[in-house]
């Protein structure tokens, strides 16, 4: 179980700021792109590869200053002990899709709860989606009635992922630091089972 | 310039090819949106067309927590007043799985999904019976008589004579251990080891039931059941699950009083430990019975149509209706032509277009467009296709600004050299007109 939350989420106007940096960083890296281009292959390999390091940590500099608002089942900003009040950007996400009607996500629901304790003090967080698209208030409740102990998304929040929606329930999507897919896993999940993929991809858990 | 010259003429070639298999489409679907009954912060609509060709539309209207089930007759263009049927704050309300409006030769009946409170998330399947004599719905009755308290749902019903309706369900009551602290439960109670089953019945005009079936002891949990009335009786389709996952639509029919064994629309063998949430849909006019469904083997979504000149008893290979970028949610009609109507969604990202295709019942193609656009979203429903004659209405939610649900209506302007004719010397075929 998570401890109650402690800090806020950024104000609007510092994530204005955020995300005015964050185009500005993209705008340009597509112009240096577009240049390193027209250079010969071999200059391009090293721009290149100087450029997505620089284009990572600005990313990264600009996603700390955005927040990511995930939320807890009780509607507050869900953290770790001793942790920022946001999800860490550059962590490794679990994503579980669930509905109330589905028999199958409400089986798995505790063992991810085990899981979510477990992996509370690595790089690997839990976060839910209501496959449903409740409006907020009804997604909390239900997380509540539901037992789910990790984060709950918004509907921006799971846009902003970019995923593809699940054909069945329940789904699980392994998620990169830059919210790349490692793997959907389809159906009924155990500590176990997850372990073993983030094993196999190794992925630091 | 010489292959400018080429490309051209090419152009004029295809183009030319187009307009020649043209004339073998509908020449001209005209889509009028009708002004809808229902106000904002409505959804869940359905339409159902009953036995003199009349056109019902049910949907729900959600304030703050109380839920209202409405209904409203279409006369000519233009919709009578809404109907209030039932209200409640303890309803179950599901974009999946939602009401069911029957209208009978002597009555009216609805159902919605009423929360049972020994549950967090169990609910029954509650229904009232419209008394023509005294012009007032009766009491509620929860149509299973399991006295278990489980998920029960995704409901498809049809008229019958005498005022009688058929109703089938999934039946959550075998999902239930004997004690709830059994491994492998969930915090209510649920267990994996005893599946959802498909459960039948029919009731007099009051609500009493008149026979009660098991059709199957185990089913995907949570898509929608589908029910038709073919020539030789009532046909039922739904998702199977069988114990190695496969999730293939099937059907089960009634006949000479005994259900057939469920057998497969379409061997799919769409292996999935989950559950899609999208059912098929069945319609049957005579000895033709058509079944659509949705369909994702190996990741590659498909909408597939499958047609029966025999009641069900056997399918033809199945038609891809779409593939790709669909999210399926499909809904079927026959047409009184014998045209096959199909709505479903077509994706493209968040935005979705609602489509409408006729089939012959031959299965060849014969118009397909756009009904409306709408959101791939959960919370724009399943659309729903219902047909009066040749023409077809469209029922979707839209969820642009508000939640509201809306009405269309589809009419069909044939070549002169090709108009879809059912006849009893060809019931399975389109004829061309002056043959």
């Amino acid at each position: 179980m998570r401890g109650p939350a402690t800090c806020k989420p950024p104000d609007s106007a510092h994530r204005d700021l955020a995300n005015l940096l964050t185009l500005s960083i993209l705008s340009s890296q597509w112009r240096i792109y577009s240049r390193i281009q027209t250079l010969p292959n071999s200059s391009k390999q090293v721009k290149l590869s100087l450029l997505r390091s620089a284009m990572l940590i600005l990313l990264f500099t600009s996603a700390s200053l955005c927040g990511f608002t995930a939320l807890g089942a009780d509607g507050t900003p869900n953290q770790k002990p001793n942790q920022p009040s946001n999800l860490p950007p550059a962590s490794w996400k679990i994503v579980n899709y669930w509905s109330t009607t589905c028999a199958p996500c409400r089986i798995e629901i505790p063992e991810l709860n085990l899981l979510g304790d477990e992996l509370a003090d690595s790089n690997v967080e839990i976060l839910g989606v209501n496959f449903d698209e409740d409006d907020r208030t009804t997604t909390l409740r239900l997380a509540r009635r539901l037992g789910i102990d990790f984060p709950t998304l918004t509907l921006a929040e799971v846009d902003a992922l970019g995923l593809p929606p699940p054909s069945a329930l329940p789904t699980t999507y392994i998620l990169s630091p830059t919210n790349a897919v490692m793997t959907k896993l389809v159906g009924v999940q155990t500590k176990a089972s997850i372990y073993a993929v983030l094993t196999e991809l190794a992925i630091p858990h | 310039m010489q292959f400018d010259l080429i490309r051209t003429l090419l152009r004029c070639l295809i183009a030319a090819f187009l307009l020649a298999c043209g004339s073998a489409q509908a020449r001209d679907i005209q889509v009028s949106m009708l002004a809808p009954p229902a106000a904002a912060a409505t959804s869940l609509s359905r339409l159902i067309t009953d036995a003199r060709g009349k056109i019902h539309l049910s949907w729900v209207e959600s304030r703050d927590a109380n839920s209202a089930l409405y209904y409203a007759t279409l006369e000519g263009d233009t919709w009578g007043q809404a109907n209030l049927i039932q209200q409640g704050n303890d309803w179950f309300v599901n974009w999946a799985d939602f009401p069911f409006l029957a209208v009978t030769d002597r009555g009216m009946v609805a159902h919605w999904l009423q929360k049972t409170a020994e549950g967090t998330y169990d609910y029954a399947i509650n229904a009232v019976f419209f008394d023509q004599e005294k012009h007032r719905w009766g009491q509620p009755i929860t149509i299973h008589k399991d006295g278990v308290s489980a998920e029960h749902g995704f409901v498809s019903m049809l008229p019958l004579a005498e005022g009688r309706s058929f109703m089938t369900w999934l039946d959550g009551r075998n999902t239930k251990p004997a004690t709830p602290s059994e491994p492998g439960t969930d915090a209510s109670g649920h267990t994996m080891t005893g599946g959802m089953t498909l459960r039948a019945a029919v009731f007099d005009q009051h609500g009493a039931t008149l026979e009660d079936w098991e059709l199957d002891s185990l089913t995907c949990d949570c898509c929608n059941t589908s029910s038709a009335m073919s020539a030789a009786g009532p046909v039922v389709v739904y998702r199977d699950r069988t114990e190695k996952e496969i999730r293939d639509i099937y059907i089960t029919r009634l006949v000479d009083g005994h259900w057939t064994k469920p057998t497969a629309v379409s061997a799919d063998h769409w292996e999935v430990p989950g559950c899609p949430v999208n059912g098929p849909a069945v319609a049957a006019q005579g000895h033709l019975t058509a079944v659509v469904w949705f369909t994702a083997k190996d990741d590659q979504p498909k909408v597939q149509l499958a047609i029966s000149q025999d009641d069900g008893a056997s399918f033809g290979p199945p038609v891809l209706v779409d593939q790709g970028a669909t999210n399926g949610r499909v809904s079927m009609a026959i047409l009184e032509s014998g045209a096959i109507a199909i709505s479903w969604l077509h994706t493209n990202g968040k935005d979705a277009a609602l489509k409408l295709a006729l089939y012959s019942p031959k299965g060849d193609l014969l118009a397909e467009t756009t009904v409306a656009a709408t959101k791939s979203s959960r919370r724009s429903g399943f659309p729903v296709i219902a047909s009066r004659g040749d023409d077809v209405y469209v029922t979707w939610t839209d969820i642009t600004a508000d939640t509201q649900v809306k009405v269309a209506r589809v009419r069909y302007k044939w070549g002169q050299d090709q108009v879809p004719v059912r006849t009893d010397e060809d019931e399975a075929g389109f004829l061309r007109a002056g043959d």
